[in-house]
């Protein structure tokens, strides 16, 4: 492309982003003369550029468009119809731009429907345009095509631009080449008297001289301060070393001019983030327009800097942002008025510096959140269920606008409600290193507050050991240190191959560090050795753990040491690393060698950590069980019991006996073991799957009971019964361990004691044969915990029931229009999308459930539930955990059947 | 564009001759970024047995590629010596380790010798030419051969 087109290009594109914000304060106040002034200026420009181009099609427009604008000038009054014309023409003319850019000449058309409604407005006719086109029938070479164009700027602005300025003296000093000639050629006036007739009043604002310079150069700049930063502090380490102070005094200022040209070549980086909010003021007013809202957008800050690359990360989000605060957030004219607010609806965006990070807010004064339509929403996309919604705050409910798929817009409109909104701006947000919070209150309006990194070329990074070698964690995901103290590792707990921190009686999980990192030496030794002498040896005297922060997940990194924090030049990996995803990039240290940049988002996903809301269905339903029991505000007594290192806990109310056995009696049988107990055989069965060496003769044993024969759980210690309220947490995905939880200060299994029920059932059955029940009873569970779905479903199945268990009223609904049957169904009452009072009556309604008998289960018993329960179509209830109650009326149900047979 | 895209075998140009495990390599000089010893070198945890680690070196991040690893020879003892020619590719910066650097080398015609069938297949991908000279056999290296084939062995594992 000719260079004087591309320039043209670039300083359009520039021009009118001016223009639009201009041309809304001329709507606003149609008799500032000042505005007028300025649009007519920029307009008169470009339409010049374009003659001398040889841009007929955009002259012609930019010339109708200039008329007019002339003539406000000279006072004709602005209106709203003719400023939507002018703006309707700038549309097009960036459309006419936007083409020639990709097809480098001007393409095809007529814009004689444009033109002839701004002649008509502005009462002209053809001859006006004539002045122009006669530029264009010279045949130039581009010298003097150049000189023309920053004489006319001359003529336009007063001034000759710093860098023109070497153009036109070339030219003066240019044989054959006259600046009058030219001047007179093109119908150039001389500048003063221009300006006398633009007005005497008009202030001059003065001009930013800049240079335009190619990120690539900057870039390379920084390149070569970060390395010149990397020899000073070598020098500095030399000379730290020796007696001699000859070289000290140069040292030190070097060492400050470095500093100085470090930050000199940052902030040329940085812009104002007023750049990034150029397009707003347009795109408020074409809202106002297409909802009917009086809105006025108010900015502050506009001169805040921050980094051009983080600019143009931030800046669709904040398009996206204002808009729903335009919809969403605003009332319309009328409801405002009755409401007693002023008409006119205010988004606020405000931008500042604070603690090395830009804050911006957008804010409105509308309606506020609606905490109630969020949570009903919620609760529609199964985001959590009810009784977790009722203890909520009104901060952590309004956080699930930033879920997937989120909307409470009652109708699609153009502007929003597509639900693809607030999860991706969070999710953009995040992926620069910052966060999103919002504050809200009923009438007054919401306030979205984003925190950006001001750069993300220059990070601070916690610089940690492992293994020898130091690694780089971006401050921002590290939460908290924590000094592992000097023989005190009780601090740690392990189950299994987890390891649990304990920090102010929270737990979480730890990672040794070094168990991500697959070096050399470690492969080698690995080859010789077990896979599994690299659990680390928490027997070490001291450590670090790193908390670290992704998304919702909390988790430990346990590191060799921790250095210091230091800003870090951020450089990329070699696409050689592709393929590993602990690592975002890599970085020069102090002493001038590399180390490598951790990502945690990358080490949370080979932890396995997915994120709650975002990754669907897996992590819904794992919120889900966690909410369920915390859900149960009853108190479970457990038992907790020791099998190997680890504790394990199962409630209560499933055990039988404990018995204490000798074990030499304990009899293999096949790939089992059994024991003679009363008179028949009871299956034992090893958690961890094997015998376990406890050394004294007698293996403590938990019995369980299964109607008429036995099953024994061999354990290594019985420890203690707790009845004390616990939340269960299900980060470990291991079969036989619904979560883990913390009793008693230590951090405990909870057993799924179903899950043994399959070798239980291998088992040849040693019953005695008085029960002779020859038919079982089909049972339908309804539960959305699967801690009692699968508490009910042990106990059940062992006393001879077939279990169908489902997680929801819906998923019992489809079972029932598949046509399958059942004997009795078991609903909890507490479920969320439809309770069980809700489904009872819905089955009630419909003939074909409709006699089956139903029993409710309640965690609590008032005589006003009894009574609802009864209403809703239930036959009996029973309380969460009273296995027996429920086992005798099934066998009632049992019997019925039976005899009705 | 990248000066080591005119990296074919050419004659009648400076070549610097490595030594790998008693074997003579050569590419073509014009190519080369720079020649140094690797010290500092960071290992990258996860990656590839071939790559060595990577340095920092006038503010560029290069990535060390151990050529004997990489060509399947016998493991350098000493991991810490050797010397490694760096090369351009795609705005990335490598480094290809070897055990020392034998001599320069004006390459003529007369000493070309066609491309051998190898035992190792592999080789063939990024082996440019053969010459001998002084009894030598000298395998001249693709750079860009060589890289692509390291990459695309990232992406097939």
């Amino acid at each position: 492309m000719d260079d004087l087109l591309r320039e043209f290009l670039t300083e359009t594109f520039e021009a009118f982003e001016a223009i639009d914000l201009e041309l809304v304060n001329l709507e606003k106040n149609p008799d500032n003369s000042d505005i007028v002034n300025t649009v007519f200026r920029l307009v008169h420009t470009i339409k010049g550029t374009c003659g001398f181009l040889g841009l007929p099609r955009l002259e012609k427009l930019t010339h109708a468009n200039e008329t007019l604008l002339g003539k406000f000038r000279d006072g004709m009054p602005v209106d709203a119809a003719s400023t939507e014309l002018v703006f309707n023409s700038i549309d097009r003319i960036k459309l006419l731009l936007n083409e020639l850019e990709v097809n480098h000449v001007e393409s095809e058309g007529s814009d004689e429907d444009l033109i002839c409604k701004l002649n008509s407005v502005s009462g002209e006719s053809e001859h006006a345009s004539a002045s122009v086109a006669k530029i264009t029938a010279y045949p130039v070479d581009i010298f003097e095509k150049q000189i023309a164009i920053e004489l006319f700027r001359e003529e336009d602005t007063g001034e000759i631009r710093p860098e023109a300025e070497g153009t036109i003296e070339d030219a003066r000093s240019h044989a054959g080449c006259d600046i009058n000639h030219i001047k007179a050629r093109y119908d150039i006036k001389a500048p003063p008297a221009r300006l006398s007739e633009i007005g005497q009043k008009q202030e001059r604002v003065p001009r930013i001289h800049s240079v335009r310079v190619n990120v690539e150069a900057l870039e390379e700049l920084m390149e070569m301060v970060s390395e010149l930063v990397l020899t000073r502090n070598q020098l500095l380490e030399f000379l730290r070393f020796r007696e001699d102070l000859t070289f000290s005094g140069p040292l030190h200022r070097l060492s400050n001019i470095t500093a100085k040209l470090r930050e000199g070549v940052m902030k040329a980086r940085m812009q104002p983030i007023g750049n990034a909010w150029q397009k707003l003021p347009r795109i408020i007013r074409d809202l106002s327009r297409e909802l009917g809202k009086k809105i006025n957008l108010i900015m502050k800050g506009e001169e805040t800097e921050l980094d051009r690359q983080v600019l143009e990360l931030i800046q669709d989000p904040l398009i996206h942002m204002i808009r729903n605060s335009a919809d969403h957030g605003l009332e319309t004219e009328e409801e405002r008025i009755a409401l007693g607010k002023p008409e006119i609806g205010q988004v606020i965006l405000e931008a500042y510096h604070e603690g090395g990070y830009i804050i911006i807010s957008v804010a409105d004064d509308g309606r506020g959140l609606n905490t109630e339509k969020i949570s009903q929403q919620a609760l529609k996309l199964r985001l959590v269920t009810q009784s977790a919604l009722d203890e909520m705050s009104e901060n952590k409910i309004y956080k699930f606008i930033f879920s997937p798929g989120f909307s409470t817009a009652d109708s699609i409109s153009n502007v929003s409600g597509r639900g693809v909104g607030m999860d991706v701006v969070c999710e953009n947000i995040e992926s620069v290193g910052g966060s999103i919070s919002l504050k809200s209150a009923p009438g007054l309006g919401t306030d979205f507050i984003l925190k950006l990194p001001l750069t993300l070329t220059i990070i601070p990074a916690l610089i940690i050991e492992v293994m020898g070698q130091r690694f780089a964690i971006p401050q921002l995901s590290v939460i908290e240190l924590v000094r592992l103290k000097k023989g005190a590792l009780d601090q740690i707990e392990r189950v299994h191959d987890i390891f649990m921190l304990r920090v102010r009686e929270k737990f979480l999980p730890v990672s040794f560090l070094g168990d991500f990192l697959e070096t050399h030496s470690r492969k080698e030794v690995k080859k010789q050795k077990a896979p599994d002498c690299f659990l680390h040896p928490l027997n070490e005297d001291s450590g670090f753990v790193v908390i670290v922060q992704v998304g919702l997940h909390f988790f430990g990194l346990l590191v060799d040491s921790v250095f210091y924090t230091e800003e870090i030049v951020v450089k990329p990996l070699s696409s050689l690393f592709l393929d590993i995803q602990i690592f975002s990039g890599t970085t020069i240290l102090g002493d001038g060698k590399v180390a490598l940049i951790l990502d945690p988002n990358g080490i949370a996903q080979s932890l396995g950590y997915v994120d709650d809301l975002k990754k669907g269905e897996r992590g819904v339903h794992e919120a889900v069980v966690a909410d369920a029991a915390l859900e149960d505000k009853g108190v479970i007594p457990v038992l907790v019991f020791r099998v190997k290192a680890s504790f394990k806990a199962i409630p209560l109310s499933l055990i039988m006996r404990l018995e204490k056995i000798d074990k030499r009696e304990i009899e293999p049988l096949g790939a089992h073991h059994v024991f003679r107990y009363g008179g028949s055989f009871m299956p034992i069965i090893f958690i961890e799957g094997s015998v376990s060496p406890v050394s004294s003769r007698l293996q403590p044993v938990i019995v369980f009971r299964n109607e008429d024969h036995f099953m024994g759980l061999a354990v290594d210690q019985i420890m203690d019964i707790f009845e004390e309220r616990f939340e269960i947490h299900t980060v470990v995905d291991r079969p036989g361990v619904l979560g883990l939880t913390v009793l008693g200060g230590r951090v405990t299994e909870i057993v799924d004691i179903s899950y043994y029920l399959p070798s239980f059932s291998d088992v040849p059955v040693f019953s005695s044969s008085d029960s002779g029940l020859v038919y079982s009873s089909r049972i339908l569970l309804v539960d959305d915990s699967v801690f009692f779905r699968d508490m009910f479903l042990f106990s059940l199945r062992s006393a001879g029931f077939v279990v169908t268990a489902v997680e929801s009223a819906h998923k019992a609904i489809e079972l029932r229009d598949e046509g399958e049957i059942f004997d009795v169904i078991i609903s909890d009452l507490d479920m969320p999308v439809m309770s069980g009072f809700e489904f009872a009556s819905t089955l009630r309604k419909e003939p074909a459930w409709m006699n089956i008998p139903m029993i409710a289960l309640s965690s609590y018993s008032s005589p006003a539930l009894i009574e609802k329960i009864q209403h809703a179509g239930f036959s009996d209830y029973v309380m969460k955990f009273d296995r027996e109650r429920l086992v005798e009326l099934l066998r009632q149900q049992q019997s019925q059947i039976v005899k009705v047979a | 564009m990248s000066p080591s895209l005119q990296c074919g075998p050419q004659v009648g140009v400076e070549h610097i001759i490595l030594l790998a495990d008693e074997h003579y390599f050569a590419f073509p000089i014009h190519c080369l970024q720079g020649v140094f010893i690797p010290s500092e070198v960071t290992e990258v945890p996860c990656a590839s047995d071939a790559i060595l680690g990577v340095l920092g070196q006038r503010g560029h991040i290069i990535t060390i590629i151990d050529m004997r690893s990489f060509l399947g020879l016998a493991p350098f003892t000493d991991s810490s010596a050797g010397v490694a020619v760096s090369f351009e590719h795609m705005g990335e910066f490598y480094g290809f380790r070897f055990d020392r650097v034998v001599e320069i080398l004006h390459l003529t015609s007369g000493e070309l010798a066609p491309a051998l069938e190898f035992e190792n297949q592999s080789w063939s991908k990024f082996v440019s030419r053969f010459y001998f000279l002084q009894e030598r056999l000298i395998i001249a290296l693709d750079p860009i051969r060589t890289l692509e084939r390291m990459l695309h062995s990232v992406i097939a594992v």
